[in-house]
């Protein structure tokens, strides 16, 4: 932006404050210049760019005024009656932060979360322990949300034809009056784009717009939600149920390219449930048995105790090879079933050339394994697995006994699940005939995200009327003509089902900011009820269902408690229907006779990115930057091959490669990944954003360029040529070999139970010269992690992040090696590159007792605590670095630069005030969250009690989903760390150096199955 | 400027030659001793030359080095694990320098070396100016400089120290103590020649700041007696100092735990290399300065001679502790120790550096074996460059390889110096140079009453054959 | 130490440190016994050869050293396991081992302060003036001329004679000069 511009800024905002300068800006705000602005400069106040930590003084300027502006929107409490959970006092005491239950929707499926409130500023997102998706657990989409919401880039302005409108004048364009002129009198024109939902309010008001326009249509669409899940339950039982699954009771589970750990709906549970059956502590225990089957090394495949890497295409035959052997073997009890069943599936898995294949043999073990489970057993496959998989899956877990047994069936929460209408083509193809007038979206990035084959872009532009609410000035919204800013859901009334069923209240925790609407109002406002709020609605709705009789206890309670209890779905009786279920069999198997992906070129699998989601994420730094789960990576996607086919190919890590299909072409750098399948190639979608967003843009490649709607998870013959220039990947670790030294400990169970002592030389008091310090009376603090169940989803790194405010350094520093997490997850390989043993290690502070970084300072800027903390003293820290050279673990971060120093007023709004914001030249480190431990030993003091046994709980063991991580006080024999501690398979990282750490290590035990040559690992 | 004086055709062994030879009288060689400081000598339209090169590079390092104090310390290329780099590469590096100063003039005294005596100035100023660099790097090297003085023990409200367990503030202790040792070493060498500089200096304004610096010495025997007794017991200071200097520098290092750094042989380790730099150092200077100010009298071949063993000498027990300390790395039998010194250093990334430097240090010196070349300038001063940039390299080694990867493999990473790195670095020899500079064109860089003092004993050697 | 002072000197010059030494002989064989000599370097003997007694500044500078050694084990001491006691590194409270090289540097930095203040005060430097910077040609005294300086004055003979007396003598030693110095009361 030129000077003279930036003195028409300076200019209009001299002498104005607070309020004022929206005055300032508004007289602005019509200028070409400004909407030039808006468009590309606006959301430049950002915490971060990707290429480094400069900014221009403009921007700065610009943020921080209408910044200014947000605040004194911001600490306003929402104007209706909001009600914090039920375990808090319900009045504010400043300084006391407050936790409300709410619910984050994903594709149409709620998690519950308790939000931290500071003096009504949500700081912190949590699990809500009552809700069943959650158990207390949150994910990296959930605790990053909060970001999002004090985003700067976020959408401040409803837009008609690029100039500043109002939510009035929409209301007005859209009353039914006005909008029949354009759509008819029965709105044929008219077609609505939502993303899909569970919420009741959504489902009745799109009921009454139906009436109110009977011609009009309704669409939804996520480019991660795939018709497939839906259409093989629609072949296999008839109707798009929902497979409910109790990993609990699963003594073996078969994951068919499934990422149920850490990515599918309901995660947080299954994982929860899974690790339950992982940590074991006798050698006596009973443990499950895990078999995971896909092309990329996912969180749940790193925790596998056996892993078979295959192309995406090829689980197809392999599922069908499996199935078959288990009918073969319990052909007994399964009389049932028809012999044209029975065929498909024979056909099928011949079709793939199972036979051929080189992981027969471990087909056909698992197979055994699962049939010797029967009943108590799980076969899962990932949504974006074919159909006909899906079908397969059904019919096996059906033989396998299991449906009623640790497989059931509900009603799905989504409303109108499995119909026709949860896709874009056909919208596109009437967007194309010239049938739709006036096209309403609701959320979602249709513009970004829809298969490239339809082209919607230029459909939408070509629009005579499109209206589009969106959180951020995204591709969609530079082509509608209507903009609303949307509410983000911490700002928004509205309600939700979990994967379950169970529904849940979404309460806001804030007013709007920017005056952001919710896509209840705005259909509200096509329906013709302009002036209604997102909470009449919400609660009108729940009235009519529960009967105003006792409405306002029982919203009292809904709202304490973030659901209303024991409401999941009940289960159905579903039982197969033979004649859909085969035919869908015989289909696949004869596309496959169809020459499928020719050797040699590369099969592209797409999948859900484990940091932006969809893309929706990307313009939030604390998810940009944190390391993928398996590979590290940071600000960017990448083409993720194995070494083997990085080999063939002659392509090296870190070179800019051009991805082709069907003559769309993509440019990413490429990622060597060990354990990926060969001839393969995965690319995460979400990247390549070119909205406003100025975080996102620019960073990685865009993958939705190469999706169409055939081919929406896998192209099968996709080609990948060199570009002979470099692109620098920041991955967080570089270095994945163990070197034989004693980090990680891992044994099987058989070895396990030979040597249940495997770790002793591991733990206890080694020879010193000094005698140490006894740490005896009061609170002892210690942590354990079980690397059993460390799936390495990350979710504790965000928390720690969001707890702690710990700065995003930007690619730049990134790539230099200085990221600031506190806690880490450590990726080590063991075996071949080409098929490895993946372990996952999370690594913080281990508070040792005896600090090597301790006695280095020269200014007692670190020093131990009596209750056994190494703390950090960052207002005496002179920053000699000397602790972080010395300390064995390297987890000590160094604030290279100022790196908070150039934040917006917005941003600064998420900062935890319990904690320091560290400024430039201090060192810094995981303290176990003392900011909580105090705040609670004060309140016991206060109630003149002492502290209660996990009464406090760190950030990261808070987040945990499969509770790998356990805190407490060793002296209070109550506290479960105690228990911990003492296992058998506990040990310290690095303990003959003497440094007797406060974190111990559970080493990680597997399950393999000693029918396939277990012993191995 | 003079040539070399032709040695006699049955010339004697070299350490039985003539320390000083043929000097004029004593008027004649003050005359060409001091006249540079009147005149600029024989090539005076040299010096705003030396002075603009040496000037503009030092203003680059204070450029820099604000340039760091506004950005901060991510300027550089440290990072997590390499949190040491450059700058203390650096200031280990200057500091070592310092020592041969030190060690030749306070050494050499108490073993009463007459050789000592036409060199001893020199090195004592380039210890001097060393130590002014060396001082500048650790501050700078702060996360926030400005707070160097909580280092320091004080009195204050908070009642926050130090904390002496670390070994940083024995090195603030040993740095001062050093620098403030040498200088008061230093200016009491001068205070002679300081009042003859006064005595033959033209002009009254002249007369007056060398008079002033002088303190009015007059040479009364009684000075020269307690001149003497002060003399020898700085020296008897100093000697021991130097050696404790470089020890606390070592246990820097030793202290941690890091495999490279725990090392008990650092100390001796440690100063053997200083002192073998600072040789190095003392030889690029006085040798120039010999043939520009035609001192082949003064700094005679016997001198190159001994410095030429001395560098030898140095050098193989360089040699020693590096074979000793991947001996007993190896012999340890931890698995971390024989990853640094087995694998990561001789194979890993920076394997290059590591080799280099070892053979430029262990073989470069072997060339003096052969007297020929101890006394042949030109071998003397490419090795010392050799020497001088080597010992740099091991500092940098030593500190980054240990740091680059330590005990878990999964924060290993790689460092690379930014531009701002090397601009401190060159920097910091501009500095040096330009304080150098101005010592040779205003200071008495010859000890001319030592000189003197050296020639008469010699004579009575001569005279009365006494030992 | 009070430094060399009478009201009548004689002092002669000469060119050579051996001429001088030879002076100091004659002189003190002559029953001049308060010296003093002037020469651009140290004379090994020279001293001696004056009879100056050894001063007791090594016995003083000892002191300093001592005093800069308690000094920096005392400030150690108390702030770290006096003043105030953190839990560092689980080390011991008072770590003797860790104060021992700060200790070493104040001793060194004690003593070599000493040395050097403690010459000043021993010579009386600086002294910017002294009568003999008015004799004529004396700068050359620090560049390649030697004085010898008598006091005169005994119980036998008054200052006058005492230094006429002396004078011969400086001329038979072959003095380049022979100056009488007196003191302005």
């Amino acid at each position: 932006m030129t000077d003279e511009r930036r003195d028409r800024w300076a200019e209009a905002l001299r002498g104005r404050s607070g309020a004022a300068y929206w005055r300032g800006l508004e007289e602005l705000l019509d200028t070409p210049e400004f909407r030039d602005a808006v468009r590309h400069e606006f959301p430049a106040a950002v915490d971060e760019i990707p290429e480094g930590i400069t900014r221009r003084t403009f921007v700065k300027l610009l943020g921080a005024s209408l910044a200014l502006a947000g605040v004194s929107a911001c600490t306003a409490e929402p104007a209706e009656k909001i009600l914090p959970y039920v375990t808090q006092p319900p009045e504010v005491t400043p300084g006391i932060p407050l936790h409300y239950a709410t619910s984050m929707v994903l594709d149409g499926y709620a998690t519950g979360l308790l939000v931290e409130s500071h003096a009504g500023r949500p700081t912190k997102v949590e699990g809500n322990p009552a809700h069943p998706a959650s158990l207390g657990a949150a994910g990296v989409y959930e605790q990053a949300s909060v970001l999002q919401l004090y985003d700067p880039d976020r959408a401040r302005v409803v837009r008609a034809d690029r100039r500043r409108s109002s939510w009035t004048a929409l209301t007005q364009a859209l009353a039914p009056t006005a909008l029949r002129t354009h759509v008819g009198a029965r709105g044929a024109g008219l077609r609505l784009l939502l993303e899909p939902t569970s919420s009741q309010v959504v489902a009745e008001l799109l009921d009454r717009i139906g009436t109110l326009y009977p011609d009009s249509k309704r669409y939804y669409f996520a480019p991660l939600a795939s018709g497939h899940r839906e259409s093989g339950m629609r072949a296999a039982l008839g109707s798009a149920f929902e497979t409910q699954y109790d990993f609990s009771r699963a003594d073996v589970v078969l994951a068919l390219d499934a990422d149920f750990l850490a990515a599918m709906p309901f995660h947080l549970r299954h994982a929860r449930d899974f690790a339950q059956r992982r940590h074991i502590e006798q050698p006596t225990d009973e443990m499950n048995r895990l078999y995971v089957a896909e092309a990329m090394l996912t969180p749940t495949g790193g925790l596998a105790d056996h892993r078979l890497r295959v192309r995406a295409s090829e689980i197809e035959s392999l599922a069908a090879a499996v199935t078959n052997q288990v009918m073969g073997e319990r052909a007994a009890q399964l009389s049932n079933i028809p012999g044209s069943a029975r065929r498909a599936v024979a056909h099928l898995r011949d079709a793939g050339g199972a036979a051929q294949s080189p992981w027969a043999p471990w087909a056909q073990a698992v197979a055994h394994d699962l049939a010797e489970h029967a009943g108590r057993s799980i076969v899962i496959a990932g949504p974006q697995q074919s159909a006909a998989v899906h079908v397969v899956v059904h019919l096996l877990n059906a033989a396998l006994g299991n449906v009623g047994q640790t497989v059931w069936y509900t009603e799905s929460p989504i409303v109108e699940a499995g119909e026709a209408n949860h896709a874009l083509a056909p919208l596109a193809e009437e967007m194309r005939a010239g049938q739709v007038d006036t096209l309403v979206i609701l959320g979602g990035n249709p513009a970004y995200t829809a298969p490239a084959d339809l082209d919607f872009a230029r459909l939408l532009r070509a629009l005579p009327r499109s209206v589009y609410l969106g959180l951020y000035e995204n591709e969609t919204a530079a082509l509608t003509h209507w903009f609303i800013p949307a509410a983000h859901y911490l700002e928004s009334w509205g309600d939700a089902r979990a994967y379950d069923g169970t529904p849940s209240i979404i309460q806001p925790l804030i007013a709007p900011m920017y005056d952001g609407k919710t896509g209840s109002e705005l259909l509200a406002a096509l329906a013709g009820e302009d002036d209604a709020s997102a909470h009449s609605l919400v609660q009108g709705s729940w009235r009519g269902r529960v009967g105003s009789a006792n409405f306002d206890a029982f919203w009292t309670d809904v709202l304490h408690r973030g659901l209303v209890p024991r409401s999941a779905a009940p289960r159905t009786q579903a039982s197969l229907r033979w004649r859909t279920l085969v035919r869908a069999l015989e289909q696949a198997a004869n596309a496959r006779r169809a020459p499928a992906a020719s050797r040699g070129r590369l099969e592209l699998a797409f999948r859900q990115d484990p940091k932006v989601y969809d893309g929706r994420f990307a313009n939030v730094a604390w998810l940009q930057e944190l390391p993928a789960p398996v590979t590290k990576l940071t600000w960017d996607n990448a083409a993720m091959l194995s070494p083997a086919t990085a080999a063939r190919l002659a392509v090296a890590n870190e070179e800019m490669v051009e991805l082709g299909a069907e003559g769309r072409v993509l440019r990413v750098p490429v990622l060597i990944v060990p354990g990926h399948a060969d001839d393969a190639v995965t690319v995460s979608l979400g990247y390549g954003r070119a909205g406003a967003e100025e975080i996102a843009r620019g960073v990685g490649g865009n993958a939705y360029r190469l999706r169409t709607t055939a081919a929406p998870y896998l192209v099968p013959g996709a080609t990948l040529t060199r570009r002979n220039v470099g692109h620098p990947l920041a991955i967080t670790q570089m270095h994945s070999a163990l070197h034989g030294r004693a980090i990680v400990l891992q044994a099987t169970l058989e070895a396990f139970r030979r040597n249940p002592r495997f770790t002793q030389d591991h733990k206890g008091r080694v020879l010193t010269l000094y005698q140490p310090f006894q740490y005896r009376t009061g609170d002892q603090w210690a942590m354990t992690i079980d690397l059993s169940t460390c799936t390495g989803c990350s979710a504790c790194v965000v928390a720690c992040q969001a707890e702690n405010n710990i700065p995003v350094v930007g690619k730049a520093d990134v790539l230099k090696g200085r990221e600031m997490h506190w806690i880490r997850i450590d990726r080590y390989y063991s075996g071949t590159p080409d098929d490895p043993a993946v372990v996952m290690q999370p690594m913080l502070c281990q508070q040792c007792e005896k600090a090597p970084c301790e006695y280095v300072c020269p200014v007692n800027a670190t020093v131990h605590s009596p209750d056994g903390l190494n703390e950090m003293i960052y207002n005496r820290c002179v920053g000699t670095r000397f602790c972080s050279n010395n300390c064995p673990y390297k987890v000590r971060r160094f604030n290279w630069f100022d790196y908070n120093a150039e934040i917006t007023e917005t941003e600064k709004m998420v900062k935890n005030p319990d904690v320091t914001v560290r400024g430039r030249g201090v060192m810094e480190k995981c303290t176990f969250c003392v900011q909580r431990i105090r705040r609670h030993q004060i309140q016991a003091e206060l109630e003149e009690r002492p502290l209660r046994p996990g009464e406090v709980k760190t950030a990261c063991q808070q987040a945990c989903p499969t509770q790998a991580i356990v805190f407490g006080s060793y002296t209070d024999p109550e506290d479960g760390i105690v228990r911990e501690l003492a296992q058998a398979r506990s040990y310290a990282v690095l303990h003959e150096l003497g440094t007797q750490p406060r974190v111990n290590y559970l080493a990680r035990i597997t399950n393999p199955n000693p029918a396939m040559g277990g012993g191995e690992r | 400027m003079a040539s070399p004086a032709p040695l006699p055709s049955e010339a004697p062994p070299l350490h039985e030659r003539l320390v000083i030879r043929n000097l004029p009288d004593n008027a004649a060689l003050t005359q060409q001793l001091l006249s540079p400081i009147w005149r600029g000598g024989s090539r005076w339209w040299l010096w705003p030359l030396l002075f603009c090169s040496s000037g503009l590079l030092a203003l680059l390092f204070f450029v820099l080095i604000f340039y760091t104090f506004a950005e901060g310390i991510g300027v550089w290329g440290n990072n997590i694990p390499v949190a040491w780099a450059y700058a203390i590469t650096d200031f280990v590096w200057w500091i070592g320098i310092g020592h041969a100063g030190t060690f030749i003039s306070a050494f050499l005294i108490l073993l009463n070396q007459k050789w000592r005596a036409s060199i001893n100035r020199i090195a004592e100023a380039m210890t001097l100016f060393a130590l002014v660099n060396a001082m500048i790097f650790p501050v700078l090297h702060l996360g926030r400089p400005w707070f160097f003085y909580w280092l320091i023990p004080y009195p204050s409200a908070m009642r926050v120290w130090p904390n002496f367990r670390s070994a940083l503030p024995w090195d603030v202790a040993a740095i001062s103590t050093y620098f403030t040792v040498s200088l008061l070493f230093w200016y009491v060498g001068l205070i002679p020649d300081l009042a003859a500089v006064r005595d033959s200096a033209p002009g009254a304004i002249r007369k007056r700041i060398y008079g002033l610096l002088a303190l009015g010495w007059r040479g009364a025997s009684r000075h020269w007696q307690r001149y003497r007794i002060a003399y020898i017991i700085l020296a008897g200071l100093a000697t021991p100092l130097v050696i404790s200097v470089h020890s606390i520098v070592s246990l820097d290092f030793s202290i941690a735990q890091l495999p490279g750094w725990h090392s008990t042989i650092f100390p001796p380790y440690f100063v053997v290399g200083a002192i073998y730099s600072g040789f190095a150092m003392v030889l690029m200077l006085i040798l120039p300065i010999r043939s520009a100010f035609g001192l082949h009298d003064v700094i005679t071949e016997r001198h190159l001679d001994v410095l030429g063993k001395m560098l030898l000498v140095m050098g193989m027990l360089l040699a020693y502790s590096y074979v000793c300390e991947a001996f007993t790395a190896y012999y340890s039998g931890n698995q971390f120790e024989q990853y640094t010194y087995l694998f990561a250093r001789p194979m890993g990334p920076y394997a290059w550096v590591y080799w280099s430097m070892t053979l430029c240090n262990v073989l470069t010196p072997q060339i003096f074996w052969w007297s020929y070349l101890r006394t042949n300038v030109v071998a003397l001063f490419c090795a010392s460059v050799v020497i001088f940039v080597a010992m740099w390299a091991e500092r940098f080694m030593l500190i980054v390889t240990s740091l680059n990867r330590d005990f878990l493999p999964s924060s290993w990473h790689f460092y690379a110096p930014t531009w701002v790195d090397w601009g401190i670095l060159i920097g910091s020899l501009g500095l040096f140079c330009f304080l150098f500079f101005a010592f040779l064109r205003w200071a008495p860089f010859i000890p001319l009453s030592e000189l003197k003092r050296t020639r008469f004993e010699l004579r009575r050697e001569a005279e009365h054959g006494l030992p | 130490m009070r430094p060399f002072r009478a009201r009548v000197q004689v002092m002669g010059e000469f060119s050579s440190a051996e001429a001088l030494l030879r002076a100091v002989e004659r002189l003190r064989a002559a029953g001049y016994r308060r010296l003093e000599a002037y020469s651009p370097f140290e004379i090994p003997g020279l001293s001696a050869a004056l009879g100056l007694e050894r001063p007791r500044l090594s016995l003083y500078i000892l002191i300093c050293g001592l005093l800069g050694c308690l000094f920096a084990y005392w400030i150690q001491w108390y702030a770290n396991v006096w003043n105030y006691l953190l839990i560092v590194g689980n080390r011991p409270i008072h770590p003797v081992l860790a104060f021992i090289p700060a200790t070493f540097e104040g001793t060194v930095l004690g003593a070599s302060l000493g040395a050097f203040f403690g010459l000043l005060a021993w010579t009386g430097l600086p002294t910017l003036w002294h009568p003999v910077f008015e004799i004529e040609g004396f700068e050359r005294t620090t560049i390649d001329r030697f004085w010898i300086t008598a006091a005169c004055g005994t119980d036998e003979r008054d200052a006058e004679q005492d230094a006429e007396h002396g004078e011969r003598v400086l001329a038979e030693l072959g003095a380049l000069r022979v100056v009488r110095l007196r003191e302005t009361p």
